[in-house]
């Protein structure tokens, strides 16, 4: 690991979450990324301002050596509602955390929790060996697919098992916000390990300078309640995708998946 | 299977086709009313496609829309600022008339709006998702002459999926309903998230390249990135904070993955349409709101009166009465059209005043009297009259004028306007304007309510 400790305010892009980072303190509880788990993630967007806006937890269940599911549920406030969604992968145990098939759930519910008519879509789909194959409502459509390929959920999963700096770069195609658009030229790589001090508050100490005559007090950025944690930063960039950055400690627990103005930090409600 | 299915819809498309050229216009009034998907992005460039040539995006969903119709190039906003262009988009109407001259302000009081024009009139079951700005930021219970699908709230990577995946629930669930015709407003906020890149430039774009990887795949900048041609101050000189070309281009290259995340969302919709079988029913209409000054000028966002921030995409299909895969260089077409455009198919009279023409004759392949000048608005005070060959750009009282030759000149980079020679052109131009202006409706000052 380099010695050199930056803060999050000297990283990119962990800079432009420092509102959203503020406060968060790496789990210190045994993770096996290869085991049974489940990560809670709020949903930040980072705009003007910051704002919290929803929530994402993630399970995974082995089955057996080779296989995963993924529990996924999402939801997001909106303007005069909220959004709901559930999805179950089946996924193999690979770099990729390729799923196999996969069933999701869609809806929208007013402020009063009531789903809205309409709203309400429900899906199934296997990834066969060239194409997707996906039934909504009663439609069945198939869409060519190019492995090896995944969904952004699967990697909320996948890399977590990657080993940081050792990896050799992944290419592959992407399936993103339950869409079943194809986006090939996906690039997943670890950029490098870091060493950061998370958590905590920045606050600003004045510091007495004796001058010949008198002293000045000089204000200067520290962060009180930090932890010192080694990271591992992987860079997603592609088709499609605004250049993403997830980053997992050395146990390889997913801390921060940080998208352009979206972020998904690791709550506190977090289980091993 | 999908391969059997497409062979029968393009036979029938194609004898459909044949059968709508040679209908009379008695005979094209009777023809049954299509639903309309209104796609509105915000913020994009008309030259942003694939399809186009942009080698910088690949757009294969917009592409496949624009094979399936026509594509203006000729196509300009209002007003390159959200909430005036949404308002001509909403009503057929200028941005002065609907009150609406900047943003997060309502439309004036009596003016119909898109979806109480064809619900009232026509019977449309009209549908609003995503953002609406006017001054409400996304649709909402209540909102004028839609029914709202509420999903918004954030800015477009977060939201954009949701209006899709909701547009699309909306699509599949009424196949099991009695049907009157639908207008689904599908309003995405991408591209506009890059304006978030310069609001905040320290830690969206830093100094140094964050992604060293991506060096080689920045796209090039714009010939026209350091011109600053001497106009009226409004008009400004350029954007300061990114600093090197690096920055630009990495700018640039953000931009360009929030169309093709746009682009994914259009995909949903129209694979949508194709597996119920509304495609060959829907009258799909893609635009934008306002371009996106993508470093032309030394610019970012709107507000400027240069064809990157006023040239906006627009894209119609309607398998069977309309011919695929027409790129159409020629004709000045507005935000203003679309109410028109809707209303024709509709099979009814626009609300009175509204300025826009109806696209329908030139998505037909006909050769209508067409406008020869258009006006748009910048800046709430500054007007822009625009030929086929010149630009002619105003502000208030201010004397200093933009002239430019659009077709010598289409990069914007040498004002003319101080060349005697142009003297007469620039005379016209303004009479123009002034005979536009003179047949308009201002809206009233707004009480200290808002209301007008």
């Amino acid at each position: 690991m380099p010695e050199l400790v930056t803060q999050v305010e000297d990283r990119f892009p962990l800079t432009h979450f420092e509102r959203a980072l503020e406060g968060f303190q790496p789990p210190t509880e045994a993770f096996d990324p290869r085991g049974a788990w489940v990560n809670t993630y709020d949903v930040w967007e980072c705009s003007q301002g910051e704002r919290k806006l929803g929530v994402l937890r993630v399970e995974r269940t082995p089955r057996g050596s080779d296989l995963a599911r993924l529990d996924v549920r999402f939801r997001k406030n909106a303007a005069g509602g909220v959004l709901h969604a559930e999805m179950s992968l089946e996924c193999r145990t690979d770099a990729l955390a390729t799923p196999i098939r996969w069933q999701a759930t869609t809806a929208v519910h007013d402020a009063q929790d009531t789903p809205i008519e309409d709203t309400r879509l429900t899906e199934g789909g296997e990834v066969g060996e060239r194409a997707l194959r996906v039934r909504v409502g009663g439609s069945r459509a198939r869409t060519p697919f190019v492995p090896p390929g995944t969904f952004d959920w699967c990697l909320f999963d996948a890399v977590q098992r990657l080993p940081g700096v050792e990896m050799t770069p992944l290419e592959f195609t992407l399936l993103d916000r339950l869409n079943h658009q194809v986006k090939p030229g996906q690039r997943l790589a670890c950029r490098a390990a870091h060493t950061i001090e998370l958590g905590g508050r920045r606050v600003w100490r004045e510091d007495k300078q004796v001058l010949e005559r008198g002293a000045v007090y000089r204000p200067t950025p520290v962060r009180e309640g930090a932890v010192t944690t080694a990271l591992y930063a992987y860079d997603h960039t592609g088709r499609g995708t605004v250049p993403t950055v997830y980053w997992t400690d050395q146990r390889g627990r997913l801390f921060f998946v940080l998208s352009g103005l979206i972020g998904y930090v690791l709550s506190g409600e977090a289980q091993a | 299977m999908r391969r059997d299915a497409l062979d029968r819809r393009s036979f029938l498309r194609a004898s459909a086709l044949g059968a709508s050229v040679a209908l009379g216009s008695a005979a094209r009034a009777a023809q049954p009313k299509p639903n309309f998907l209104l796609v509105i992005c915000d913020q994009m460039n008309l030259d942003a496609m694939s399809y186009l040539g942009n080698a910088n995006v690949r757009t294969p969903n917009l592409d496949r829309l624009a094979r399936r119709g026509v594509t203006f190039l000729e196509s300009h906003s209002t007003s390159p600022v959200c909430s005036p262009a949404r308002s001509s988009l909403m009503t057929g109407r200028m941005p002065v008339e609907t009150g609406v001259v900047h943003n997060d302000l309502p439309i004036r009081d009596g003016m119909p709006s898109l979806g109480e024009w064809l619900r009232d009139r026509a019977g449309y079951e009209a549908v609003y998702c995503g953002k609406w700005h006017i001054p409400q930021g996304y649709a909402y219970a209540g909102m004028p002459g839609f029914r709202a699908l509420p999903t918004g709230g954030g800015q477009g990577a977060l939201d954009d999926a949701w209006v899709s995946r909701t547009c699309e629930a909306y699509l599949r669930n009424r196949a099991a309903r009695p049907k009157p015709p639908f207008l689904l407003v599908a309003s995405f906020m991408q591209p506009h998230d890059i304006c978030y890149w310069t609001i905040r430039p320290e830690t969206l774009v830093p100094g140094e390249m964050p992604f060293p990887a991506l060096t080689d795949e920045l796209p090039p900048l714009p010939p026209n990135h350091k011109s600053f041609p001497d106009g009226p101050p409004q008009v400004g000189t350029g954007y300061p904070n990114f600093d090197t070309d690096l920055r630009w281009r990495y700018y640039l290259y953000c931009y360009y993955r929030m169309v093709e995340m746009l682009d994914s969302d259009v995909g949903r919709l129209l694979d949508t349409l194709e597996q119920t079988g509304l495609d060959e029913t829907t009258l799909v209409v893609f635009t934008s709101d306002h371009g996106e000054g993508a470093g032309r000028h030394g610019n970012v966002q709107k507000w400027h009166p240069y064809d990157e921030s006023m040239k906006v995409p627009m894209v119609c299909a309607l398998p069977g009465r309309v011919p695929p895969g027409r790129v159409d260089p020629e004709h000045l077409v507005s935000g203003l059209d679309v109410m028109s455009t809707l209303c024709d198919y509709a099979g009814v009279e626009p609300p009175p005043d509204a300025r826009g023409l109806s696209l329908r004759p030139l998505l037909e392949g006909r050769r209508p009297r067409w406008r020869d000048h258009l006006v748009c608005d910048w800046k709430a005070e500054g007007k822009i009259v625009r030929t086929s060959r010149y630009k002619l750009v105003t502000y208030a009282d201010e004397p200093k004028l933009q002239l430019f030759d659009m077709q010598q000149d289409p990069w914007e980079t040498i004002n003319l306007a101080g060349d005697t020679r142009v003297a007469a052109t620039i005379d016209e131009h303004r009479r123009l304007l002034r005979e536009w202006q003179s047949r308009l409706d201002p809206a009233p000052a707004p009480d200290q309510g808002g209301r007008r």
